[in-house]
């Protein structure tokens, strides 16, 4: 695959990821004020498209645009994690000011923080698959692996995580939390 | 023998109650006259049944003409008795609003703060004091405060609850402990359940008046309504606000409070749910008036907080706002209401329950309970109402709402949050009551902001609010 520039394989596809996300977060808001229902519909279901490509399925995106510019696997990673990071500490920081320095980073293992990072972990896992499937396909080169220990660890790790935060409708993990949370700071 | 009935002020007596009536008479006369008040005033004391709902809004109701809600018993007991339609809780949480309903205090003075905050068993209760004077006690239904293991509550007779999801209980097949013991409940709707032994409660026979403390799950999040009800909203316009739409619950900080689904979901399964409460209720109205126990019944009916359904973007509660803080507060009580139906529009509070029920029963208020009596209320429209009062609210980790303290008055809010976090706003409740504008900054509310913030300090000192936001145990 031939490496692009920096700004075509790497700038190019976080920018076009976080911008659709302040988009999108910002379009919801502002709907809120619009009278006509119709419209405020609409806005509405447009900013959630926008939420879903770019907060949930950004790294899917941006990580196939990334491949097929000849980003390496560490780049793809940094490219795939930038707006859920984004998203995590847009939610993290929003607890600052109330709670003690201690339950802050605390925070950084609850399930709506990690939710992001841990959806495009595994979004990132299968656009690794597609995109080398679609590359062994293009080029008819049997030393493209399809499945190898980069997107396989990054599938797992997601597709792990997932399965302990939603686990029994999530309320195994959130009172597992919540019960670190009281023995270590109530 | 002669059963000729003599006749005392046109009452006919046979010769052997009218000796009886003589002798217990002259023994009361040796005794002074306050001997028959001090034996019958057991027998006079009215029974008690407080029904308590979970994020029953103050609107949900069909006297409060909702568009489609039909709540023909609840309605029954607002019609029978006085609705206070400015009712509030002074915290709008679940566990710091029932802990203000039992003790007649504000959170900073009982300390269960939020839901992680542990109910202190040194509290007293109404129970207890209701218990102390001469009432069988019973406590039906959800608890919902932290502590090691179930609560001891002085002063109860009965006591069933459940401890299911941190105390919140599940709406089907929810474990009870039934004074300690605990019961499966397979195949039960936990309204209809608790019910049942609501039921079972009255129906014993007693020498004592009683007090029952009834406080169901519904309708709180995990909406479900019994089998029957299900879908019976289903197609209906929901009539939620302009503002509202169905991402709410899954965007902004609302992903901390866990609520995964479409706002109108939320909605539709929440008022079945409360459909489930009116029929239950209906129940123990029905078995007040089969036994002929009606008129002497104090009946209250309250919720411990509102809930937003998409006002100001926003669904739960805990902010100051009224769809947050207003909470249904009806008392039936005949002997004491001479024109029910009354619509009271003097605010009243969950922390004047308990002071009312010791009026009510002719106790004295305990010098610590920080409510109120609705007593002189309840006898007459225009008694006077309170002015202000404060709201509080401490933060819920990990939810990114800052603590608030606010007055409240009867044309006014002022809302202030912890370190700033969030800027203070002004409302004019009297003509903006969806408080769509913040009058701070506005040459109106810089008017305002000077009494108000003297407002808010003089209810804070008046309760002992002393600002600590630290909710640690």
């Amino acid at each position: 695959m031939e490496k692009q520039s920096v700004s075509r394989r790497i700038v190019f596809p976080i920018v076009l990821i976080l911008l659709g996300m302040i988009v999108a977060l910002n379009l919801y808001d502002f709907a809120r004020g619009i009278e006509s229902r119709g419209l405020h519909s609409f806005v509405v279901y447009l900013s959630l498209i926008l939420m879903i490509l770019s907060i949930w399925a950004g790294a899917m995106i941006a990580n196939t645009i990334a491949y097929f510019r000849g980003a390496s696997f560490a780049e793809r990673l940094f490219v795939s994690m930038f707006t859920p990071v984004v998203f995590l500490l847009k939610q993290w920081l929003g607890i600052w000011g109330i709670f003690s320095i201690g339950e802050f980073f605390f925070l950084l293992l609850h399930h709506v923080v990690l939710s992001a990072v841990v959806i495009n972990l595994i979004g990132m896992g299968l656009s690794e698959l597609w995109c080398r499937i679609i590359e062994r396909i293009r080029t008819h080169d049997p030393a493209v692996r399809i499945i190898q220990a980069g997107n396989s660890v990054v599938l797992l790790l997601g597709c792990g995580m997932l399965t302990l935060m939603f686990w029994h409708f999530g309320h195994f993990y959130y009172y597992f939390f919540m019960d670190m949370y009281i023995k270590l700071f109530l | 023998m002669s059963t000729k009935k003599l006749s005392i002020f046109d009452e006919p007596v046979t010769r052997r109650q009218a000796i009886k009536t003589m002798g217990v008479t002259a023994a009361a006369g040796l005794v002074g006259l306050n001997f028959p008040n001090i034996v019958l005033a057991r027998d006079r004391m009215p029974n008690i049944i407080f029904i308590l709902t979970d994020d029953h809004r103050w609107d949900a109701f069909s006297c409060m003409n909702h568009p489609f809600l039909k709540t023909p018993n609840l309605d029954r007991i607002a019609n029978e008795g006085v609705m206070f339609e400015n009712s509030f809780c002074t915290t709008s949480l679940c566990s710091p609003s029932r802990a203000s309903f039992l003790t007649g205090q504000y959170a900073h003075t009982h300390g269960v703060k939020t839901n992680h905050t542990p109910w202190d068993e040194e509290n007293v209760t109404f129970i207890e004091l209701l218990k102390q004077a001469g009432y069988d006690t019973a406590f039906i239904g959800k608890w919902h405060m932290p502590g090691e293991g179930l609560p001891k509550v002085r002063g109860l007779d009965h006591f069933i609850t459940f401890t299911s999801q941190g105390g919140q209980g599940v709406y089907q097949d929810c474990p009870l402990y039934i004074d300690g013991q605990y019961s499966e409940r397979k195949g039960k709707y936990i309204t209809e359940d608790l019910t049942d032994y609501a039921l079972e409660w009255i129906e014993k026979p007693r020498k004592n008046p009683f007090c029952m403390y009834l406080s169901h799950k519904a309708a709180h999040f995990g909406f479900a309504p019994p089998r029957h009800l299900a879908g019976m909203y289903k197609g209906i316009d929901l009539h939620l606000p302009p503002e509202a739409d169905d991402f709410i619950p899954i965007t902004n900080y609302h992903l901390f409070v866990g609520a995964p689904a479409p706002l109108s979901f939320l909605y539709r399964r929440y008022c079945e749910t409360v459909v489930g409460v009116d029929e239950q209720v209906g129940r123990v109205l029905n078995k007040l008036d089969q036994m002929g126990m009606a008129e002497n019944t104090i009946i209250i009916y309250a919720g411990d907080n509102g809930h937003f359904f998409g006002e100001h973007g926003l669904y739960d509660k805990r902010l100051a706002y009224e769809e947050s803080i207003r909470i249904p507060f009806f008392v039936r009580y005949p002997k004491l209401i001479a024109d029910p139906g009354r619509r009271a529009q003097q605010m009243a509070l969950n922390i004047d329950l308990a002071p009312t029920l010791m009026d009510l029963i002719g106790r004295s208020i305990p010098a610590d309970m920080q409510g109120q009596s609705i007593v002189p209320v309840l006898r007459s429209k225009d008694a006077a109402g309170r002015k202000a009062w404060l709201y509080e609210h401490y933060p819920v980790y990990p939810i990114p709402i800052p603590g608030i303290a606010a007055v409240r008055t009867d044309t006014h809010k002022y809302i202030t949050y912890q370190n700033n976090v969030r800027k203070p706003e002004i409302f004019d409740i009297a003509n903006d009551p969806k408080e769509m504008l913040n009058l701070l900054g506005t040459p109106q509310g810089n008017q305002l902001h000077g009494a108000l913030k003297n407002e808010l300090e003089k209810v804070k000192s008046a309760t002992g609010y002393v600002e600590n936001w630290s909710t640690k145990i």
